[in-house]
């Protein structure tokens, strides 16, 4: 056990020089390098797209751009127009193409037709031509600075529907051990994770956190000991409350916090916990004006300033997104991490179709999301903005409760004064057992909007 | 550069169910390329061609067994869609079946065929564009039920038996698996070199055998 241990105990000294990178060119390559890396790809891929992808040619035309206009990178951050899934849906259903004109290679040449999440509304079509290797080299450099090594055993429990992701650890020498996304399997995991003492474990979910406190209160599992071989935990999507967080920290966690970066690529934190990284050599990113309505009006925002996350990917041949507007409120900054690397890293805030603006104040759900943890019945953090549209009058939560509270109406009182206290906001409070809450999602989150 | 690490020998760590329980289940790379061999067979045998198209519905535990028929279907030149075997995930199934042409469903199962129903779906409809439906427990039985012509599927504790015709029996490949009974309870063991070997594993499933193929009990899934 002892050898297992000690693959955590990686002393950040010993880390800092070359055994840090898994590949050093270009993680730290310089800002100059990638300016010139996302010039060529930038200027490559415009006519490429025009050419193959009936949605680009369609959709540039009809904002007066053609490719030859687009010489240098200042040209396309003035000229190429944004897009985003709606267009992608408009296109697909008006045209009847399920790619909605995105494809660039004939569809005889896919090796998969896999698809987004669709947790926001109706799935979209994610069609691939698997190369060797696989999405394994850009997630082999996360993983790698976050400590695992060849020989390792990497925990998974994940979903299907993005494909074989659960074989990237062998990129890194390292062995996955294969679990659903699911509660259901805690008890095994757990049991699993004591018998071969992974190093890392991918991906950590807030219902899972809520089912390992109750698989804590429930059985005589010693969860410090589970989790005493990580060196990494990599945590996605939702914003970590602060009871999660405290009993993470108690169980000894080394936490990390993952999100996907505009549909481009995936962002991770480092070891220095100080923002995500995305990678520049797979995605060339912009941070815009959130009201931006066209390149016409799309101010960058200042390096370190919040924005909303435009993506364009600059590896993919065969279904390149381009000028995406993500919908996700990130801070945004390219100055070089103190890890070494040079690429761009982000701070999530939520989603910009998530917030709403009450008597002229932005609220978000992460702004929510303390002051309902904060009481004990609704500790686990479970609630959705009801969203009627972006302008509201009134706040109103549904927010989840565990057990059965003896006064409903007081605890809704109690709620909306915490808050009221943190967010400066009185919400009107419609109360729902946690486990209704709970089914409307997949196992890993609940949406955090509703309309109604 | 970035680093070249030789993938290690153990594929990956997962599991089989015997009845409510679970065994845990070591891969080697070497056994997954093989059972990869296989599976490219059988799915060429019962219809898959190169330039089909399948779609997947399977749990990230199943992968041991889910892996192999994975790649069997990329060795046979066709392409594949990914959906969660969970009642939650059937819309996706659903958007898949009804925005795309598949030659074969691909391990549909009672909670596939669970939350299409909740959502609604007609499998009559879903599936009548599917020349081939592979389905495994209850799920066969409902589809059948729904005018289908479903292909049984068995995870056959670490095995994975297929009918090599709608209607007929799952099999297993005589050169990986050889089968017997225990009290009314079909055992499995390997025949090749595996990381793990399995002598006589028990597999939960009630029936008899005739060579490689499982004759289920009567009310057996
Ligand atoms: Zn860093």
């Amino acid at each position: 056990m002892s050898d297992q241990n000690s693959a955590r105990e990686i002393s950040r000294e010993s880390d800092l020089g070359d055994d840090r990178f898994f590949d050093p060119d270009i993680e730290t390559a310089s800002r100059s390098a990638l300016a010139a890396l996302h010039e060529e790809k930038l200027l490559e891929l415009v006519p490429y797209a025009y050419e193959r992808s009936p949605f680009y040619r369609k959709h540039w035309s009809e904002a007066g751009v053609h490719p030859r206009d687009i010489l240098t990178v200042d040209d396309f951050r003035e000229r190429i127009p944004f897009m985003d899934k709606d267009a992608i849906r408009a296109f697909r259903d008006a045209h009847g193409d399920p790619y909605g004109g995105l494809l660039c290679i004939p569809e005889s040449e896919l090796t998969a037709i896999n698809s987004t999440s669709g947790t926001t509304g109706d799935p979209t079509l994610v069609p691939e031509r698997w190369a060797a290797g696989g999405s394994g080299p850009a997630l082999a450099r996360d993983f790698w600075e976050l400590g695992v090594r060849p020989g390792d055993h990497v925990a998974i429990p994940m979903f299907t529907f993005r494909g074989p992701i659960y074989n990237f650890p062998h990129v890194l020498g390292a062995v996955p051990l294969i679990f659903d996304h699911s509660p259901a399997e805690l008890p095994r995991i757990c049991e699993l994770v004591r018998r071969y003492r992974p190093t890392s474990w991918y991906t950590m979910s807030g219902p899972f956190l809520l089912a390992l406190a109750e698989l804590e209160q429930s059985t005589d599992v010693d969860l410090r000991d589970v989790f005493s071989s990580f060196s990494s935990i990599v945590f996605a999507g939702e914003p970590l409350g602060v009871r999660a967080k405290a009993n993470a920290e108690r169980w000894g966690m080394p936490l990390f916090h993952h999100s996907a970066a505009g549909d481009v690529g995936a962002a991770f934190e480092c070891r220095e916990h100080d923002g995500l990284h995305v990678w520049e050599d797979v995605g060339f990113y912009e941070c815009i004006e959130p009201d931006a309505t066209g390149p016409g009006d799309a101010t960058p925002v200042a390096d370190g300033a919040v924005g909303e996350l435009v993506a364009t990917s600059l590896g993919s041949d065969v279904f390149p997104l381009i000028r995406y507007r993500s919908d996700d409120l990130d801070r945004f900054t390219r100055q070089r991490c103190a890890c070494g690397r040079t690429h761009a890293r982000l701070w999530t805030l939520g989603r910009k179709g998530d917030e709403v603006i009450v008597d002229g104040r932005s609220v978000l759900p992460v702004d929510v999301w303390g002051a309902v943890e904060a009481l004990d019945e609704t500790a686990a953090g479970l609630f959705q903005i009801i969203r009627t549209q972006r302008q509201v009058d009134v706040l109103r939560l549904r927010v989840g409760y565990a057990g059965a509270p003896s006064d409903l109406g007081a605890l809704a009182g109690l709620i909306a004064d915490s808050v009221e206290a943190g967010v400066g906001v009185r919400p009107q409070v419609e109360l729902v057992a946690n486990a209704e809450l709970l089914k409307l999602g997949p196992p890993h989150k609940i949406p955090r909007v509703a309309k109604r | 550069m970035a680093r070249t690490i030789a993938p290690p020998e153990l594929w990956g760590v997962g599991q089989f169910r015997v009845g409510a329980g679970s065994v845990t289940w070591e891969l080697s790379q070497a056994e997954i390329m093989r059972d990869a061999q296989s599976a490219t067979g059988v799915l060429s045998a019962i219809g898959l061609a190169p330039g089909g198209r399948v779609l997947v519905t399977s749990l990230l535990s199943e992968a041991p067994h889910v892996w192999p028929l994975t790649l069997g279907v990329l060795m046979n030149g066709a392409q594949l869609s990914s959906a969660d075997a969970t009642p939650f995930d059937a819309y996706r199934t659903a958007m898949f079946l009804r925005t795309l042409r598949y030659d074969m469903a691909l391990g549909v199962s009672d909670a596939v065929v669970d939350g299409l129903e909740q959502m609604g779906v007609d499998l009559a409809t879903a599936f009548a564009d599917v020349a081939v439906i592979v389905a495994r427990g209850v799920a066969y039985d409902r589809l059948e039920s729904a005018g289908l012509r479903p292909t049984r599927m068995l995870l056959l504790g670490p095995a994975t038996a297929i009918a090599r015709a709608p209607g007929g029996p799952a099999e297993v490949d005589p050169e990986l698996w050889a089968l017997d009974t225990v009290d009314g309870q079909v055992v499995v063991t390997s025949l090749t070199e595996r990381r793990q070997a399995f002598a006589r594993q028990p597999t939960g499933v009630a029936g008899t055998v005739d060579g490689s193929r499982v004759i289920l009990a009567r009310g057996s899934s």
